[in-house]
């Protein structure tokens, strides 16, 4: 008997080294062949749990912490980490009933952040509202408490305290949260049409230190409904480079290059974006380029595909 | 001095007077946006009574969804140019039927006898119009199998000496089968490509008063599209007229004429199928011109917003764009248009553009007012380059479609232009 608690430890030592090592799936896995020697043992479930939450494999996690709960349905922290697992998911909403049964936890910034996040995910704004107050006055430097109490209650209706919110979350300096301030503000006013103020917003992110295709590409899009494909060339250019798997750069490359009467440039960026056939009218651009060319049979080939 | 030369070498800018017409297009827009609700406002400009002065034509609208004209308001209406600015309605006892959602009308003497007779496009319908003269029109109808006839033009296509008459037909469309559509939570008019595209027609002037379907033989039902303008012009040179339809986000197309009545649709390989970026945009009206007097037939058309009004300047092999190279598409990006034409308002030689401008969306729906935009004016200076005309003051507005002619007989150019549910204007444009 001895023996067998013996191995038991030694597996459970090289599966802990396994997480403080930060090898989390290799943890999980060790946790799990531990789980079906053990199945009496509810804590290497919990470990198997807590290890695929850590690295990302939120269906697991949470299979593995409902198991948990079953023996243990009052654990906080078990309950914690399923209604977080869930919410990874996008199950913003069925993971409340697990957040409140971990809310011995509430005063842990962790506990905050991810009810605040479920609720607001869940479209109770007000709640959510009062989550990430909590949050921010417990960690005033959190920028992402200040970013999600501004977008609850813009959500809300209740646009002054939004405001307030916002302005913290700036006066707090660079953050990510303040990137996507500044990017949904964007977003929000390219769809209203309002592209010099969407650009502007757009170099304010680029100025909070991102350096992401897709920025560059919005910006060049921008570029293009103010003023025509010319301004916005170095922008579709940049996004290119930054990230040429980005379809819709290379889309916009192509259709500002043809655009700009430079088809023989135009074509490889077409060729590329008409291929993933994000858009039919890619292939009319490319129809465009090829005639521009001289290739006559590819663009009518292409334009077949346009039709 | 040096600004008495400048004058001289741009021209003097006239002055343009705006005066409401009597006649008020009626959308029949309820709450529930039908398709029809957005398209109308056509006419037609034409000395129906040959006392030399231009005379009023507006198609209008009817009851949605039951295309009825139930009202008085629905009424096409003919209006004689009495001079001095003053337009009488002579509707009654013309003849002119009350049949219908009109869309748009095309004036010319199709059967030789000295007097513009008309055609009325509509839902469902062509109508045709013999002018007996005295004003009265004798009525008979076109097949068109039901479709939506949009707009048309009267020209001898096969230079026999009569007019030949060509439409274009929009979206396969009918009241129960229209969608419901919402625009940022409102209901609004839907985009054409929720409705099926409809080939165009084309009727031969047989002679005495007979026209004849030729779609199928002439080569023009082989392309099918959601019509809204077409331009008449020889376009290739060979002394033929040729035909240019805009497409409502769909290819355009350009019907070179072949003689005989047989044409070949070349749109893409003249370059105006669509812009080379190859997004399709929402033509709309168009407008054969030549820009930078050349010699060679040049074309522009409108579009909605961030589609600019492309212009296409013509190499006699083809038609390459020239917004960038002249401005007009920095200068129209911002812009929605759809009636356009082609007049020398400054009289310096140089054709200059107006546009009847505004969205197809409705302005009680989710994008709101916005869709109301100003007539836009568009100096052309010396064929190199078009400026935005700060001239003719308008208020924003639903503007549909215009018409350019002389009204007061003062030798300048008029405009005469409608909107929906709202008078139709006469931009008089008073000679310097």
């Amino acid at each position: 008997m001895i023996w067998v608690l013996l191995i038991l430890l030694a597996q459970a030592d090289v599966a802990r080294d396994a997480m403080r090592m930060g090898r989390y799936e290799e943890a999980a896995k060790l946790y799990v062949a531990l789980a079906k020697q053990y199945p009496q043992d509810f804590m290497i479930r919990y470990n198997a749990g807590l290890a695929y939450y850590s690295a990302k494999k939120y269906a697991a996690a949470l299979a593995e912490m409902k198991t948990f709960l079953k023996s243990q349905p009052a654990s906080a922290q078990g309950n914690l980490i399923a209604g977080a697992a869930m919410l990874k998911l996008g199950q913003a909403c069925p993971s409340l009933p697990y957040f409140e049964r971990a809310k011995t936890l509430e005063s842990l910034p962790e506990y905050l952040e991810q009810r605040a996040e479920a609720e607001a995910a869940c479209g109770h704004h007000a709640e959510a509202a009062r989550w990430f107050e909590l949050m921010t006055q417990k960690q005033p430097k959190n920028s992402r408490g200040w970013y999600g109490l501004g977008l609850a209650r813009n959500a809300e209706g209740n646009e002054a305290a939004a405001k307030a919110a916002f302005e913290r979350l700036t006066l707090l300096g660079p953050s990510p949260e303040l990137r996507r301030l500044e990017r949904d503000v964007a977003r929000g006013l390219w769809k209203a049409g309002r592209f010099a103020e969407a650009r502007d917003a757009l170099l304010r992110v680029k100025g909070l230190g991102l350096n992401e295709a897709a920025l560059e590409y919005e910006l060049g899009d921008c570029h293009e409904k103010l003023d025509g494909p010319e301004p916005a060339l170095p922008f579709y250019r940049a996004a290119v480079r930054l990230d040429p798997k980005l379809l819709s750069a290379q889309a916009a490359l192509g259709r500002a290059l043809v655009t700009l009467k430079l088809p023989i440039e135009a074509i490889p960026h077409l060729e590329i974006a008409a291929m993933a056939n994000i858009d039919k009218s890619l292939w009319l651009a490319l129809a465009n380029a090829y005639r521009a060319v001289g290739r006559n049979q590819d663009a009518r080939v292409a334009l077949q595909k346009a039709r | 001095m040096v600004s008495l030369w400048l004058v001289a070498l741009l021209g003097a800018a006239p002055e343009f007077r705006v005066h409401e017409l009597p006649f008020v297009q009626a959308s029949g827009e309820g709450v529930r946006k039908y398709m029809p609700g957005t398209m109308g406002g056509g006419l037609a400009v034409f000395d129906f009574d040959g006392d030399g002065r231009k005379d009023l034509f507006f198609a209008n609208g009817a009851e949605l969804p039951s295309l009825a004209k139930s009202s008085p308001k629905f009424f096409n209406r003919l209006y004689r140019n009495e001079g001095g600015g003053k337009f009488v309605d002579v509707t009654e006892g013309s003849g002119l039927k009350q049949i219908g959602y009109a869309m748009g009308a095309a004036a010319g003497d199709y059967d030789g006898d000295g007097k513009q007779d008309l055609a009325v496009l509509g839902v469902g319908f062509i109508h045709l119009y013999r002018n007996l003269g005295g004003g009265k029109f004798g009525y008979s109808e076109l097949p068109n199998a039901g479709r939506w006839a949009y707009s048309a033009a009267w020209a001898d296509l096969d230079q026999d000496g009569d007019l030949d008459l060509f439409v274009v037909n929009y979206v396969k469309w009918t009241a129960a089968g229209d969608r419901a559509c919402v625009v940022e939570g409102k209901p609004d008019y839907c985009h054409p490509r929720f409705y099926g595209a409809s080939a165009n027609q084309l009727f031969e002037n047989l002679g005495g008063g007979k026209l004849k379907d030729v779609s199928v033989e002439s080569g023009v039902a082989r392309a099918e599209g959601k019509g809204m303008g077409v331009a008449v012009g020889d376009f290739d040179g060979n002394g033929l007229p040729d035909l240019f339809v805009t497409n409502d986000r769909m290819l355009n197309l350009l019907f070179l004429n072949q003689g005989k009545l047989k044409f070949e649709e070349r749109a893409f390989e003249w370059g105006v199928a669509a812009p080379a970026d190859g997004k399709s945009p929402s033509a709309m009206g168009s407008v054969a011109f030549d820009y930078n007097r050349d010699g060679k037939l040049d074309l522009v058309y409108t579009a909605l917003r961030d589609e600019t009004f492309p212009l296409y300047r013509n190499t006699g092999k083809e038609l390459v764009e020239a917004g960038l190279e002249t401005g007009l598409a920095r200068l129209t990006r911002s812009m929605a248009g759809w009636g356009i034409a082609a007049v020398d308002f400054d009289r310096d030689g140089w054709p200059d553009l107006i546009a009847a401008r505004s969205d197809a969306l409705s302005v009680s729906g989710g994008k709101g007012t916005v869709a109301r935009e100003p007539l836009g004016l568009f100096w052309n200076r010396a064929g190199k380059r078009f400026e935005l005309g700060s001239e003719l003051k308008s208020e924003a507005r639903m503007y549909r479609w215009l018409a350019a002619a002389d009204l007061n007989g003062d030798g300048c150019e008029d405009v005469v232009v409608t909107a929906l549910d709202a008078p139709a204007l006469w931009i008089e444009v008073v000679c310097k």
